[in-house]
């Protein structure tokens, strides 16, 4: 079942087969899980989009249609639009930052010193306004194409790299701030 | 590639080639291999790069597939049971498409109108053994009043003549 095609998972899943759904789960879970998981910045909450995307996937598996996006882009746009839903019910606050110095980057780095890294750089991302980040965790994590992410966000790709410049400076300012203090 | 796009390359997608649009990747790979300043562009946004890759890499939990599928199993078997249910009402066949539906909404309606009829039944019976009691007690109770009555118009009719 596992070296089947999306296509060909789907088409199962389309006649309620339980074993092709399994599968699309077990091929699917991890990409959707790190998404809302970086989107929400919470476990619970990430868990809870996961399972109603799948869900959703399951009650409408007829509304996808293979010609028209790649499986993984359907099934990110339904995590997407439910993370939004989640953000609009708690928003995040936004925070005032600086122009400040260079990026230091550190040139021996300990399991600590990593640990802390990687921590301000889930706070930086936290931050950014909610479309910035959903830009940036498609094109830069998620590994999605501009056009993809341009197309799961409703806008142009000239809008996405608009936003993606943006993101990045804020995360610029973000991460030097945490790492001056 | 003009520098100035290659600037806004990095400004959006970044230090690493592979997330830049496909349409546009050689010539700015071209550009970078061959212009200074293009290099000293990269080498600034690099240092976010690294920065960024270090984002934690989030860990799914052990059990959520196994939520997720039992999730949709429970969702099958009650949609399988509505299914039935639809297909019972429907039929199959053209003659069951009519007294299908005429039977599922007559049968109710039939119920409906029997137990209306009983309930009417028994309302009446009530009545009729309520109204009986009524009269026995009005029966009684008005014995009892007409001598009560009879003396207070007696009273009545003699305050009235004294006033006048």
């Amino acid at each position: 079942m596992s070296e089947l095609s999306d296509e060909q998972l789907m088409q199962r899943v389309q006649q309620g087969d339980q074993q092709a759904f399994k599968t699309l789960v077990n091929q699917h879970l991890a990409p959707l899980y790190r998404f809302t998981r970086r989107l929400l910045g919470s476990d619970s909450e990430a868990e809870d989009i996961v399972q109603d995307t799948f869900l959703r996937v399951w009650d409408r598996a007829n509304q996808w249609q293979a010609g028209q996006a790649k499986l993984s882009t359907w099934m990110h746009s339904i995590a997407h639009n439910l993370c939004i839903d989640s953000h609009r019910r708690k928003k995040f606050d936004t925070v005032e930052l600086s122009e400040t110095e260079e990026l230091s980057i550190p040139t021996e780095q300990s399991d600590l010193h990593r640990l802390e890294l990687s921590d301000q750089v889930e706070k930086a991302l936290s931050v950014l306004p909610d479309r910035q980040r959903s830009a940036v965790v498609m094109c830069y994590y998620q590994g999605f194409s501009n056009q993809e992410a341009a197309e799961m966000l409703d806008i142009n790709v000239s809008a996405l790299e608009s936003l993606l410049a943006r993101a990045r400076r804020t995360l610029r300012q973000q991460l030097q701030a945490s790492s001056g203090e | 590639m003009e520098l100035s796009r290659f600037a806004q390359l990095l400004a959006a997608y970044g230090s690493h080639p592979q997330r830049w649009p496909e349409a546009e990747r050689v010539a700015a790979e071209q550009l970078l291999s061959s212009s200074v300043e293009a290099q000293r562009l990269h080498a600034e946004e690099r240092a976010l790069d690294m920065l960024l890759d270090a984002a934690p890499v989030p860990k799914v939990p052990a059990q959520l597939a196994q939520r997720i599928v039992s999730n949709a199993r429970q969702r099958k078997s009650a949609g399988d049971a509505m299914q039935w249910l639809l297909n019972w009402l429907w039929g199959s066949s053209q003659a069951e498409h009519w007294w299908r539906p005429a039977l599922a909404l007559g049968l109710p309606a039939l119920c409906g109108i029997a137990l209306g009829s009983l309930v009417a039944q028994q309302q009446q019976q009530q009545l009729s053994e309520q109204y009986v009691m009524a009269q026995l007690n009005q029966d009684e109770v008005s014995s009892l009043l007409v001598d009560e009555n009879s003396e207070d118009v007696q009273t009545l009719a003699s305050e009235w003549s004294e006033w006048l």
